[in-house]
């Protein structure tokens, strides 16, 4: 299947908003990154903590960590079907952690 | 009456599927007979850390699942991963994704029609009804061939009952595994001291965590099968990459909880470790610890796993079926793959096919190896997926209406093919048998590729010529070829190509290109044919002049280039004479855009010749990097070169660094002379006259700044030969690709040549070339 194939079956956008748009990520940055490094904490506590109390805790922060990612890129399909952009999400989010 | 691909446009599937219907097919594809049936296998290597190895299973999925949410939401048709392949990466790359992926759910299917084999002849043989006259691993086999079928009939009937079906295995498949956890947690806080038995945890090792998260790695894709159904989801922009994010959020952790309460709230009732326990009675053993602490355990667990069983038989036959429809669709397997049945909508030999491969693999193969490989080909197929991300983004990107993009690209892809591919590797450590299965599998699909796909790809991708005129019957020759854009400009480059051919007594090929615009299908270019036919007699006429065998055709493309290379290909062109303006405004090129796609992907001699070139030329000037290009560039100037002034020269040029020694100097002159003088080349004998009439000569200079110095000497001649290399690109693009520096310095007209390259080096360069390769505008 070529771009022209992609085209006729009218999968790409308009050609004249080729090129016009720039393709950002609506996932927010600092809160992925956040939840990323929770999980990967959470998988290191667990195999430290051979059975102990650190592992229960690396368990709750993996799922609690795995759950706010999948948020995360919920939100993100949200912002992205509105048509928002990275910036403006990610500006919102610091808007309202300022707030 | 049945749709077909070829009749009435492309075939598309009914949208039926809404958010929870798609988000179940994934989730019901995923809790299938791999929680079921592996947990307690995967218990062995791993220990009580097979918790660890479900989440970092989960970490490697979710990376993957964003690709898949990435795509899925902007080329959301049927096929997927397989036809996302096909658009990144290089062709061969597409078919043999599409054919591992077929090959992957079909097993995969295998496995869990003779998982549910398995569960039902233990719960008839738990009830006395089992049949005494046959085996109960018979009984199990004949099983999964009856659950097979029915499913493939289910399939068959069409997606709304798919889904419905589908809906209510899953759900109720939810509900054990809960009434499971809920009695597994119940059975752990009764017994405080039931923790201890996670303590040592990762009782393999690493080692042991990295095999039990490759054998448990196929009960994570089935987010795949989401994308598969990516042409029957409503609102797919939206729909596809929440639900493939909503069942890995259902998914990860129940798995996590199941592995928990497993190990943790069985009572094996010796000093044995639980883990342990689970691995002896392995496919057996959620349903054996499910018979210690839950009400009906066994039977509500063996109930479970032929729900699980066979919702995820359903989904693995639909995802097979749509792979294959795809495939068939783009002319890599028979197009009867591609008929939707008039009635249901639904493509039925597709169907069948996989229901026959499914039986098949069910019936007949080793079914343990052969579900590794298949987890092999799931990752080696996801690692592909995760290159195609890279490439889709940078060529399409500002093309495609994404519902989901994401973050941190292309690093996270990058970190995730290193992951994928660590764990594919690692898995033939597990199973070196697995890894026979999937290399053999591969082989057989290159030669699929090679002798049936690549022919039927190329003859529907390559452009339609729509006139062709040849004198009736042509040997084997010599044949030279002139893209013709304007008769008037193309004389010059006829009169070069005519002194090419007739030394050989060579062949003219004309070639006329009917431009077609992109949005338009080519054979709505065929109007343009009539347009064309004056230049094409025109440029005939010229031809004839030099009374040499000639051929005219012309061909309709949206791109000149790809006319040009599909007419080298056919005709087995050996040199393609083009015109150039002299400089090149457009940003990225180096020649112009036709010109630089034909020196990438004609395997043929390219000569481009700047249009003020006035031919025969009486000064001509030749740099030679050494024996080989002077060879090469050398017969070609002595058929441009104007031999009836005494005066005429034709001037060698070799430069070398100025450290070199006087004898270095003149061991390379001497080298240059011999090359010329040896026999092979077209017009080897009129050179030897030109050397010994002293028009040929041969000069060395010593510089430090190459094409300052060659410039400097185009002031002294009517024409410049630049041979210019396509081998080493690394070089050109580092360096400074020297000769399209020194043409743009020339002061006299240029004629570049570009020599063919070896077939293997040539299919390497075109290779990287694809990945290096600019959005198209």
């Amino acid at each position: 299947m070529s771009l022209e194939d992609l085209e006729r079956t009218g999968i790409t956008l308009p050609r004249d908003k080729w090129g016009k748009r720039k393709l950002n990520s609506t996932v927010n940055r600092p809160l992925f990154l956040a939840a990323a490094a929770g999980a990967i904490a959470g998988g290191i506590l667990m195999y430290w903590g051979n059975g102990g109390v650190a592992t229960w805790v690396g368990a709750m922060l993996f799922l609690v960590s795995f759950f706010a990612a999948v948020a995360i890129a919920l939100r993100a399909v949200a912002a992205q079907c509105r048509g928002a952009t990275g910036n403006q999400t990610a500006d919102a989010s610091q808007r309202a952690s300022r707030s | 009456m049945t749709q077909h691909a070829t009749e009435g446009g492309p075939v598309h599937l009914a949208r039926n599927l809404g958010l929870f219907d798609i988000t179940m097919v994934g989730v019901g594809a995923m809790i299938g007979a791999g929680i079921f049936v592996l947990t307690g296998i995967a218990a062995g290597p791993a220990g009580p850390a097979l918790i660890l190895a479900f989440a970092l299973n989960g970490v490697v999925t979710f990376v993957t699942a964003m690709v898949y949410a990435e795509l899925g939401s902007a080329i959301p048709e049927a096929g997927g991963g397989y036809l996302w392949i096909k658009q990144g990466l290089p062709a061969w790359n597409g078919f043999l994704a599409g054919w591992m992926s077929w090959f992957a759910h079909a097993v995969a299917g295998s496995l869990y029609a003779l998982g549910f084999g398995a569960y039902l002849a233990s719960v008839l043989a738990g009830f006395g009804l089992a049949p005494s006259w046959i085996s109960e691993e018979h009984l199990a086999k004949a099983m999964a061939v009856g659950v097979a079928l029915i499913f493939v009939g289910i399939n068959f009937k069409g997606v709304s009952e798919t889904g419905k079906i589908g809906n209510i295995v899953t759900l109720a498949k939810i509900l054990i595994l809960a009434i499971f956890i809920v009695s597994g947690m119940a059975a752990i806080f009764r017994h405080p001291t039931y923790l201890d038995k996670f303590t040592p945890f990762a009782t393999g090792g690493i080692a042991g965590v990295l095999t039990a998260m490759g054998l448990t790695f196929i009960a994570f894709e089935g987010y795949e099968i989401i994308v598969q159904a990516g042409e029957e989801v409503r609102d797919p922009k939206k729909n596809i990459p929440r639900a493939i994010f909503l069942s890995l959020a259902i998914v990860v952790p129940i798995y996590m909880l199941v592995a928990f309460t497993a190990i943790g709230a069985v009572n094996p009732g010796t000093n044995q470790p639980t883990w342990q326990w689970l691995a002896e009675h392995a496919e057996l053993g959620l349903a054996e610890a499910a018979r210690q602490f839950m009400p009906f355990g066994a039977t509500l667990l063996l109930i479970g796993g032929l729900f699980s069983t066979m919702s995820a038989l359903n989904a693995t036959t639909f995802s097979s079926t749509r792979v294959s429809f795809a495939m068939g669709r783009d002319r890599n397997l028979p197009e009867m793959f591609a008929r939707i049945h008039e009635r249901t909508h639904t493509p039925y030999l597709a169907l069948a096919a996989s229901g026959t491969l499914i039986i098949f693999m069910a019936v007949a193969i080793p079914i343990a190896d052969v579900a590794a490989a298949a987890d092999v080909m799931f990752l080696l197929l996801f690692l592909q997926v995760n290159i195609a991300v890279i490439v889709i983004r940078k060529r399409y990107g500002d093309k495609l209406d994404y519902g989901f993009v994401m973050p941190f690209h292309p690093v996270l892809p990058a970190i995730n093919i290193g992951m994928i591919a660590f764990l594919a590797l690692f898995m033939f450590h597990f199973s070196t048998v697995a890894w026979f299965f999937v290399v053999g599998w591969i082989m057989a699909g290159f030669l699929l590729h090679r002798f049936y796909a690549f022919p039927r790809e190329r003859e529907a991708a390559v452009t339609p010529v729509v006139l062709h005129e040849k004198p009736a019957a042509l040997p084997e020759q010599f044949r030279v070829m002139v893209p013709v854009a304007n008769p008037n400009s193309a004389q010059r480059m006829i009169d070069i190509a005519a002194r090419m051919a007739q030394p050989v007594n060579g062949q003219l090929v004309l070639l006329h290109i009917g431009k077609v615009p992109p949005q338009t299908p080519l054979a709505g270019g065929r109007r343009s044919l009539e347009r064309i036919r004056p230049a094409v007699e025109q440029s005939a006429e010229v031809a004839n002049k030099f009374e040499l065998d000639s051929e005219s055709l012309v061909r309709l493309a949206h791109e000149p280039w790809r006319a040009i290379v599909d007419t080298v290909e056919d005709h087995k062109i050996d040199f393609v004479v083009m015109g150039w303006k002299g400089r090149t405004l457009a940003p990225q090129t180096m020649i112009g855009r036709n010109v630089d796609k034909v020196l990438k992907y004609a395997n043929c001699n390219v000569l481009v010749v700047q249009q003020k070139a006035t031919i025969p030329a009486r000064r001509i000037l030749i740099p030679v990097v050494g024996p080989g290009s002077a060879a090469l560039l050398v017969p070609i100037a002595r058929l441009l070169f104007d031999e009836s002034d005494a005066e005429s020269r034709l001037t060698v040029l070799h430069i070398v660094p100025p450290k070199s020694s006087d004898a270095h100097r003149d061991a390379r002159m001497e080298r240059i002379a011999q090359a010329l003088q040896q026999p092979g080349s077209f017009n080897t004998q009129d050179i030897q006259t030109l050397l010994e009439k002293g028009q040929i000569e041969l000069k060395s200079t010593k510089s430090k700044d190459i094409v300052r110095s060659i410039a400097t000497r185009t002031r002294d001649a009517d024409l410049l030969i630049l041979g210019s290399s396509r081998a080493n690109w690394f070089k050109r693009t580092i360096v400074g690709r020297k000769p399209y520096r020194i043409a743009r310095r020339s002061t006299c007209p240029v004629i570049m040549v570009s020599p063919k390259t070896l077939g293997v080096r040539f299919s390497m360069q075109t290779f990287f070339h694809f990945f290096r390769e600019e959005p198209e505008r």
